[in-house]
């Protein structure tokens, strides 16, 4: 990452207190490579950064995964980094549940004013969420990730890459024809899944259930409802492996819909999976 | 008399004055928290870091982020977890499972503790 976050700051209180964080905006090139993005596309020519920092690098800096960073209610994205060798949307500074992530590399005297500011505020923020420990842990990559690596599976010299990421059969299937691949993904975008072992693929025994989505807490009710029918076992199956619980009987799957239903989200990063947000865990900490 | 108006004069600038110096972080008072600092000891780095966080800190200690283990001065109200150079070649610290103080992680070692843990903050 370069010495400059991206982007004019949001209304987020590390931008306001306890310091004002007063940014001297500039205008950088978009670089090319976020072109290569879905995100990336539609960008200007020029991009809107303030620095943070003055190390006279381009480089020494880290930003963190910008897709699939908000799938899970313990992580924010305070502000992208430009970063012309990574994907728009990168995350420059963030937060997972009690750690933050300050991705610039430079030390306080080497900041600019504003970045000192952020800096500070940062150091304030974070300590909200003193005993929040993380709600998930990264197993897996955000399914629209997933569709750009595809897409450039036949610009990668090692087979391993794409059959890793697609299986062999579909591997061999599209290739040299990876976007037609990268197509088929992004159309079933809403059944991707993981196999937890890099490999992603199109969730047929889903579709063949007529749900459209493996990620909406309506498919949980979908399937509960197909418990006890023809489908029973193809829809236990899918409850548990979205869930991860293993219980049995239709009475058991209801039961816990209703008592979790208000605290359910589901995250790609984690895994692919639902879980449930533990009582008490967003409310607003003390000041 | 003369000296009333000129003491309202001063306590009025000294209030339109005030929002400023705040805003610029000149205030004399300090932040209300405890910092530890663990980073690389007796690096000019380390010593940045120091005076800035006291200048605007109530108490700031520092600590070696190769022998950081959490549990590391339990008084204080957040981490900050640092090191110089390139951070490649900084030290990893192992944190238990049950580790949820508010940490800072700066830069390439930051990033790379966030991978340690499993965090969506981990270097991409």
């Amino acid at each position: 990452m370069s010495d400059a976050a991206q982007g004019e700051p949001s209304q987020h209180e590390v931008f306001r207190t306890p310091f004002k964080v007063q940014p001297a905006f500039e205008k950088w090139p978009t670089p090319e490579l976020y072109r290569r993005f879905p995100n990336g596309k539609d960008l200007p020519d020029q991009l809107t950064v303030w620095r943070v920092q003055n190390s006279g690098k381009d480089f020494g800096s880290v930003v963190s995964m910008g897709y699939g960073f908000d799938d899970s209610p313990d992580a924010e994205i305070l502000t992208v980094g430009y970063a012309s060798g990574k994907p728009p949307g990168s995350a420059g500074v963030s937060r997972h549940a009690n750690f933050l992530q300050w991705g610039f590399s430079s030390p306080p005297s080497q900041m600019t004013d504003a970045g000192q500011a952020f800096f500070l505020n940062c150091i304030v923020y974070i300590h909200k969420f003193a005993g929040k420990q993380p709600l998930i842990h990264r197993q897996s990559n955000d399914r629209v990730f997933i569709t750009c690596l595809i897409s450039m599976i036949d610009s990668v010299q090692d087979s391993v890459f794409g059959q890793t990421l697609v299986g062999a059969d579909l591997f061999n299937q599209y290739k040299g024809h990876c976007q037609d691949l990268a197509d088929l993904y992004t159309r079933q975008i809403e059944l991707i899944h993981s196999n937890g072992k890099g490999t992603y693929l199109i969730d047929k025994q889903l579709q063949d259930l007529g749900i459209a989505s493996n990620r909406k807490i309506q498919t949980l009710d979908r399937l509960v409802g197909l418990l006890g029918q023809s489908q029973q076992p193809a829809a236990l199956d899918a409850l548990r492996l979205y869930t991860g619980l293993s219980l049995t009987t239709p009475r058991q799957w209801r039961d816990w819909l209703a008592a979790n239903r208000s605290r359910l989200f589901f995250s790609d990063v984690g895994g692919y999976k639902f879980f449930v947000v533990p009582e008490g865990y967003l409310d607003q900490p003390k000041q | 008399m003369k000296s009333k108006a000129c003491w309202l004069l001063a306590a009025c600038a000294l209030w339109l004055l005030m929002p400023l110096a705040a805003a610029l972080g000149q205030t004399n008072q300090k932040i209300n928290l405890s910092i530890f600092y663990t980073g690389h000891p007796g690096s000019a780095r380390e010593a940045d870091f120091v005076q800035f966080l006291r200048a605007h800190f109530n108490q700031v200690a520092t600590g070696d982020l190769a022998t950081f283990d959490g549990a590391q001065s339990p008084t204080s109200d957040e981490v900050i977890l640092d090191y110089d150079g390139d951070g490649f070649s900084a030290p990893r610290p192992n944190l238990p499972n049950s580790y949820s103080r508010p940490t800072i992680t700066v830069g390439v070692v930051g990033g790379f503790i966030g991978n340690q843990l499993g965090l969506k903050t981990g270097y991409m």
